[in-house]
């Protein structure tokens, strides 16, 4: 098994997978614990659109990516706050929006891109060298925030309504959280690709949930069970000659269900649904 | 402790609290009742200033204008229906142990000192053998003890709860009410307390307040309890009637 390890671009897919899937599953305890999913799926196709913007343009794909990404995340953040708009049906426009532009911009390309599309299924055995540092760096910063400010995302993600109140910037740390979302998915685009990081956004953590009670656990597990999925993934494409993403999303969806059947018989999983006091007097 | 002057409050361009005065002394056990959106929440946020005062004036332990924030250290506060998500990763002792996060500032964590006060706060309400169990499988009454708990973290002077008891069931209402008495009698805490049910607090309140908009009515218990002067303030027949020596409230329909 250790032949593996002589090919440079091995050694360099699997760096890439370890980064990507620990730095996604990460962040994706935060999506999944705020019901977000749908976000970060808003933010991959608006980093897609950046991409193809960037194709377009003639710039690097990855800057159109990250500023793409943010500018998604924050319109995100701020017609949820609004309240005006259910947060979902909000989330469904600049869904389609994105979507929308991506197909724009594909459309006005001459002929047919095979970069883009490299950027919509990925592939992991193609990273270089540059792009590895790239991954690592931006997954370095996006973890350290996280480890920083573990405290404030706690408070804001469990008690808005006291974390507000204690005198937090609630509304600036949200908006923060997304902006971490779409730097963890603008790290990930070129190698694993939007399919594959909406599955590492949502599936490990989801996992997770079945099996914590506490928060800090929970982010641990779930970056371990992205990690050695990517990993294990990436074996199996090899010696299997099937494509990596497919062999990753499959072998976390068939976890999910064995997570899923085992987890029911556990106590530990709240059994009670929704939220305290609904329907009950209002508030404010 | 706690004092307004004529105070005008709320938010954007609506007025909520109008004209409001009103005083409490260290180690007093105040109540609020009030209809629904008569502006009791917007009170103790006053309190806590996060709603600005328009006109008159708020002093919170001798903090005044924008200063009232600085009081907050010394401030537990307990929201009303607290929105948190059941399943959520937390067990009790993390939502506890975040009553110490407000004071500990940004990038600090808590430490020894603070892990052992979350434990000392779940057995001060009862709770200590629950510490590890997730707060969402908790019930309601065993729910609200923990936010107590959360609310008692870094020994506040005062403390303000918003509708502590709503949606628990009777026994957890008088569980609860009989935890906060303790506090306030025996500690020496002074609690703010905003509620619907003013039977609850009978015989432990030292004052009472009837908010609507204004203070239609404020002062010890035995003044304030009155048939004519409810029937007043909720514009339907309240009748007030003394059982066991101590008096009960009736509102509305009191034939049935
Ligand atoms: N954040 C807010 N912005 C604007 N209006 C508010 C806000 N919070 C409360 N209000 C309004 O202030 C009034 C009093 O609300 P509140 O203090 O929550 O009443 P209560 O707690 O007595 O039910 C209501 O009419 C409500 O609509
Ligand atoms: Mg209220």
């Amino acid at each position: 098994m250790l032949d593996f390890l002589q090919y440079g671009f091995l050694q360099r897919a699997l760096a890439s997978a370890v980064v990507i899937g620990f730095t996604c599953s990460v962040m994706g305890v935060f999506v999944v614990i705020q019901g977000l999913s749908f976000v970060g799926a808003g933010i991959a196709h608006g980093a897609f659109a950046g991409v193809a913007l960037g194709l377009l343009l003639g710039f690097d794909p990855l800057i159109g990516a990250a500023v793409a990404a943010v500018l998604m995340a924050l319109f995100i953040g701020y017609t949820k706050r609004q309240g005006k708009l259910n947060a979902d049906a909000s989330i469904g426009i600049s869904f389609s929006f994105a979507l929308a532009l991506a197909v724009l911009f594909i459309g006005l390309m001459p002929g047919f891109n095979a970069d883009l599309m490299s950027y919509l299924f990925g592939n992991l055995l193609a990273v270089d060298t540059s792009e590895l540092w790239f991954s690592l760096g931006l997954g370095g910063i996006v973890l350290a925030v996280i480890a920083l400010f573990f405290k404030e995302f706690q408070f804001i993600t469990f008690d808005p309504v006291l974390a507000e109140a204690s005198g937090l910037p609630v509304h600036l740390l949200f908006d923060g959280l997304l902006v971490l979302v779409s730097l963890a998915i603008v790290l990930s685009l070129r190698a694993a690709g939007e399919l594959l990081v909406m599955a590492f956004l949502v599936i490990p953590a989801a996992i997770a949930w079945q099996w914590s009670t506490s928060l800090a656990p929970m982010i641990i597990l779930s970056g371990l069970i992205g990690t050695v999925s990517a990993v294990v993934g990436l074996v199996i494409s090899f010696y299997f000659d099937v494509p990596t993403g497919s062999s990753i999303v499959l072998l976390l969806v068939a976890l999910f269900f064995v997570s899923s059947l085992l987890s029911t018989r556990s106590w530990r999983v709240p059994i009670r649904r929704g939220r305290e006091g609904e329907g009950k007097s209002e508030e404010q | 402790m706690i004092e307004f002057r004529g105070v005008w409050a709320g938010y954007g361009r609506t007025t909520v609290l109008t004209d409001v005065s009103f005083a409490v002394k260290e180690g007093e056990f105040t109540v609020f009742i009030g209809p629904n959106g008569s502006g009791k929440s917007t009170l103790l946020k006053t309190v806590l200033g996060l709603v600005p005062v328009l006109k008159g004036e708020v002093r919170v332990m001798g903090y005044t204008g924008h200063q009232v924030v600085k009081a907050r250290e010394l401030i537990g506060y307990l929201p009303q229906n607290s929105s948190m998500d059941l399943k959520y990763p937390a067990t009790a002792f993390d939502v506890v142990l975040m009553g110490s996060y407000s004071r500990l500032g940004l990038l600090a964590r808590p430490g020894r000192t603070e892990k052992a006060e979350a434990l000392r706060r779940l057995e001060e309400v009862g709770l200590a053998q629950f510490a590890s169990m997730p707060f969402g499988i908790l019930s309601g009454g065993q729910r609200q003890r923990v936010l107590l708990a959360r609310a008692l973290m870094g020994d506040p002077k005062l403390l303000l709860l918003d509708e502590p008891t709503t949606a628990l069931d009777v026994s957890a209402q008088s569980e609860l009410i009989e935890l906060i008495t303790a506090l306030n009698r025996d500690k020496g805490l002074t609690v703010v307390m905003v509620t619907h049910d003013v039977n609850l607090v009978v015989g432990r309140a030292d004052k009472i307040g009837y908010l609507k908009k204004s203070l239609q009515a404020y002062g010890p218990p035995e003044k304030v309890l009155d048939s004519q002067l409810l029937s007043k303030v909720y514009e339907t027949q309240v009748l007030v009637f003394e059982h066991d020596g101590e008096k009960r409230v009736v509102v509305g329909d009191h034939h049935a």
